[in-house]
């Protein structure tokens, strides 16, 4: 006879055995980390699709532990398998005190991010000796890859805000300087002028959302040009075509000012003699296709490349952001195409889908 | 029948009072303007006498011109709304309060123009509810002595010759005696704008906008170019961008 039988008292809920398949354990951490991208608080009203409930359970797979909790630096903690009674106590005693706390076979661990607590894991029942500890560190570390993305990606968004925000200070001197010496000789003139100054202003510094329309962009560019052919005289002369099909395009803002600005200020306005600018904005089957040329003094191509490469410190920088906002939304085929030669123009193409989901203007 | 409106002007910043004022003054849709420097001297003005409509600033101190425009809805009968303010932002309010027009700060006087020309027509639209007969879908012309019609589908421009419009078609062009502003008043509706003193534009004709290298704009049509003052620019852009909007321009490739 054996010394075990059904009706022992000592009898043990059935021992959960650690996956120990490499490559199950490999994923498994792959799929905690990519669970616990978004920090510990619970986002889902339903459990189950909640990414922090996701990881206990696969924790608790993981370390075939009876349970495993997740708490955040405030709250409730999320859990896999049935909560234990001390648990409650442990948390709060961690979270005071920074130190891993245990009762019986429940143990608190703090999760430590860059040396700051973050939160607390739980784990409850028997298990490999320095098993809890391993899966506290590797929690902590799928929590501060989580945040380093996070801050990546507002950065990200910061810098795409930012660049569209710029606004030549030289520019707008020279521009209110020529309409404050039209208000005497020429006071209509300054008056219109201030209306196409309050336009640009108010397109370059709009807040609304990410994306406007062709006719509004085109709008300002109007705006701008008037401005500068007040500023520059006869030097500057500008030809704009632009077809009433592509009106509505949505584009993000600002991808069309600063290029024109770019020809205007190193086609034109750096040259004695002055020189000439086409825009011209058309469909092409599916596509809307913008280009913006001027007659300057053009480039080496090769330093165009590295220009858009954002290799090229200083002078193309409005060719550089404005690429990588287009590249950004639309995809990496939609960069700008420049065409250039020393002493042979410039010549700035760029496509944007006519309808794209989700680009539509505020 | 023209309706001269009575307009009440609200707005906080004194100077833009001023010219928002002047501005009103001078159309001469306008028979009288009254300026009010908040919401709530603006509504006693409302409440002792009759207006025509209100041209309202959004940004004031205490009530802000939205708000105002929400106790104006509950009015019997309301003025007509239009807004005159410095952002874009609040378009989509201003139009949910059922506003007939949106200015943006600094008004041009051709803008406050196209607005007033909305106000006479809704104003005129309620006062006299028969509409009125469609009298020029064709205009009678003279061609070697005898009389013939074009039809208004044909015209793509109308120019104003002294005391005659030029007629221009794909096919040619016909002289008819008539003021221009005659012919933009039967015209409107059917998608013709004023883009020039001179010129009536019909939108849907428009192929290209181009501007040459003095910063003149013309619209392109296959009938040929039409200027387009700088101050009837933004109308013209706004009626196109409405009109491809709808489709009413297929483009591809060239």
């Amino acid at each position: 006879m054996t010394a075990t039988g059904s009706g022992t008292p000592l009898r043990r809920r059935p021992f959960r055995r650690p996956a120990g398949d490499p490559t199950t354990v490999l994923a498994a951490g792959v799929a905690i980390a990519a669970d616990l991208r978004g920090g510990l608080a619970p986002r889902a009203t339903d459990l189950g699709a909640d990414p922090v409930v996701r990881a206990t359970r696969r924790l608790r797979a993981l370390l075939g532990a009876d349970a495993v909790g997740l708490a955040d630096l405030h709250g409730d903690p999320a859990w896999a398998g049935r909560p234990p009674p001390d648990a409650a106590g442990l948390i709060d005693e961690v979270r005071r005190d920074g130190h891993r706390a245990a009762a019986g076979s429940v143990v608190a661990l703090p999760l430590l991010v860059r040396g700051e607590p973050a939160g607390v894991l739980v784990v409850a029942g028997e298990m490999a000796r320095g098993a809890a500890r391993r899966a506290a560190e590797w929690v902590a570390e799928a929590l501060e890859r989580g945040r380093l993305e996070a801050s990546a990606e507002a950065a990200e968004r910061a810098e795409l805000r930012a660049l569209r925000a710029e606004i030549s200070p030289h520019f707008v001197y020279n521009a209110l300087t020529t309409i404050g010496a039209f208000v005497d000789s020429d006071p209509d003139r300054a008056r219109d002028l201030i209306g196409d100054f309050a336009e640009y202003i108010r397109h370059s510094v709009a807040r609304r959302g990410d994306y406007t329309t062709v006719a509004s962009e085109f709008g300002a560019v109007e705006a701008y040009l008037a401005l500068a052919r007040a500023v520059l005289g006869d030097r500057l002369r500008v030809h704009v075509r632009i077809a009433p099909e592509v009106l509505p395009v949505a584009l993000p803002f600002l991808v069309l000012q600063p290029l024109v600005e770019n020809a205007v200020q190193h086609g034109v306005e750096r040259r004695e003699e002055g020189g000439s600018v086409q825009v011209s904005g058309e469909a092409q089957g599916t596509e809307c296709v913008i280009a913006i040329e001027d007659d300057g003094p053009g480039m080496d191509p090769e330093l165009a490349r590295a220009v858009l490469a954002g290799a090229a410190a200083g002078d193309g920088l409005a060719l550089t952001n404005v690429d990588r906002r287009l590249r950004a939304v639309y995809g990496p085929q939609y960069g700008l195409v420049v065409e250039t030669a020393v002493g042979a123009g410039t010549r700035v193409v760029m496509r944007v889908p006519r309808f794209q989901p989700g680009v539509v203007a505020s | 029948m023209t309706t001269r409106l009575r307009v009440l002007a609200v707005d906080d910043v004194a100077p833009a009072l001023a010219e928002l004022t002047r501005l009103l003054a001078a159309s001469p849709c306008v028979r009288e303007v009254v300026p009010a420097q908040d919401a709530l001297s603006a509504l006693k003005m409302l409440k002792d006498a009759t207006f025509d409509a209100v041209f309202l600033d959004i940004a004031m101190p205490g009530m802000d011109g939205l708000e105002l425009a929400g106790l104006l809805g509950r009015m019997a009968e309301p003025p007509e709304l239009v807004f005159v303010t410095a952002f874009e932002e609040h378009a989509v309010s201003a139009y949910g309060v059922g506003a007939v027009d949106y200015l943006l700060k600094p008004v041009a006087a051709e803008r406050l123009d196209a607005a007033l020309g909305r106000v006479v027509r809704i104003r005129g639209a309620a006062a006299a509810p028969a509409a009125a007969p469609d009298e020029l879908a064709a205009v009678s012309v003279e061609l070697g002595g005898r009389i013939r019609y074009v039809r208004r589908a044909d015209v793509r421009f109308a120019e104003a010759q002294g005391d005659y419009v030029r007629l221009h078609t794909r096919g040619g062009s016909h002289l008819v005696r008539m003021p221009l502003t005659r012919l933009e008043e039967h015209w409107t509706a059917f998608g013709y704008v004023r883009v020039h003193r001179s010129y009536l534009l019909s939108v849907p004709a428009v192929e290209e906008l181009r501007s040459d290298a003095g910063g003149q704009l013309f619209a392109h049509t296959d009938a040929g170019d039409v200027p387009v003052s700088r101050r009837h620019a933004r109308e013209l852009r706004d009626r196109l961008l409405e009109a491809a909007t709808r489709g009413d321009f297929v483009g591809g490739p060239r």
